[in-house]
């Protein structure tokens, strides 16, 4: 027996452990294209630049327009063009994170390829999984991909300031990822109305603080 | 479509087995697939076909072996099967739950015709 994705799972190993023996924080971002993504990790670097080293590895289909719309807020950012392939894999995360320089960096910020189902199946050597889903998808996604939901370790359900706009029932959707994983954390959250956004600043304190020990 | 990168990832695999056996050409290969994977078989050999041409399996047959969701409770141990997509413990109603079967992806078997070059 042979195990396909062992060359993957290895160099993810070896991610992992460089980033324990560097404390750096890894949070790899998945969700739908145009869920918000982009958005998140804007106000977030806003929010956390002056306290944390950041650096974004920005996984795009074709295209650098993700990573151009972070550019001007002055940190590393690698671009990671995946010529149609639907997720990041760990031997280019492996590539990205030796242009960072890790002993000044704090937190790296993976924005995976806008897909829910590819960058949940492959590790890239994270130490937290982050689903954003947003409130314009319907309440039909936990469902619909189990694998995500139960990957992660945390989740955005973003774009609540539009819930009652695309009649988006909040407790439908809550009672489905209760379903699919009843220890996920929540975080109802709008990049725009800054709802939620506290929470997640605090969340990824909580991580940093934990890995630093 | 996650079909086609798991299938590319598997064609490597079978590529560099045949080269290290000396198979001239792959006829089949064995597949132990995890449910939790959500592999769409009918996409799966769709994905095989279209990937395999001008490599060593072209033509070989695809057969996939499924497992079952397999999930332990952390509160009362109890182990279970997973098939509607309720991932509560029948037991206790506990969400902490432990996947313990479900996300392989193997290749079990493969089978072929050697090459007589490296019979020398």
């Amino acid at each position: 027996m042979k195990n396909v994705l062992e060359s993957n799972q290895d160099k993810a190993d070896e991610i992992r452990s460089l980033l324990k023996r560097e404390k750096v924080l890894m949070v790899n971002l998945i969700g739908s294209p145009g869920c918000g993504k982009t958005t998140l990790l804007e106000r977030t670097i806003e929010k956390l630049k002056a306290r944390y080293g950041i650096a974004v590895i920005e996984g795009d289909v074709a295209t650098d327009r993700d990573a151009r719309r972070l550019q001007g807020h002055d940190i590393p950012i690698v671009l990671i063009n995946t010529d149609g392939a639907c997720h990041l894999e760990s031997i280019s995360i492996q590539g990205a994170l030796a242009e960072f320089d890790l002993a000044s960096t704090d937190i790296v910020f993976v924005e995976n390829v806008g897909n829910l189902v590819c960058p949940a199946e492959f590790d890239i050597g994270e130490q937290a999984k982050v689903a954003v889903s947003s409130t314009t998808e319907g309440e039909d996604k936990p469902e619909k991909y189990p694998l995500l939901f139960r990957e992660a370790k945390m989740l955005l359900l973003n774009k609540v300031d539009l819930a009652e706009h695309v009649d988006f029932d909040t407790e439908v959707y809550l009672e489905s990822v209760k379903k699919i994983n009843g220890t996920l954390p929540i975080i109802e959250s709008s990049s725009k109305s800054g709802a939620g956004m506290d929470q997640w600043y605090a969340w990824l304190e909580s991580m940093v603080t934990e890995l630093r020990g | 479509m996650h079909e086609f990168s798991l299938i590319e990832n598997i064609l490597r695999t079978v590529e560099e087995t045949a080269q290290r056996e000396h198979l001239r050409t792959v006829t089949s290969v064995k597949l132990v697939v995890g449910r939790m994977r959500q592999i769409v078989p009918e996409t799966m050999r769709f994905a095989f076909e279209a990937a395999s041409k001008g490599t060593v399996a072209e033509g070989a047959a695809l057969h996939m072996e499924f497992v079952p969701i397999r999930m332990r409770c952390g509160a009362c141990g109890h182990e279970f099967e997973v098939d509607d997509r309720v991932f509560v413990c029948p037991q206790c109603g506990d969400t902490d739950l432990e996947l313990k079967k479900g996300m392989e992806l193997l290749i079990e078997s493969m089978e072929g015709e050697d090459s007589w070059r490296s019979r020398s």
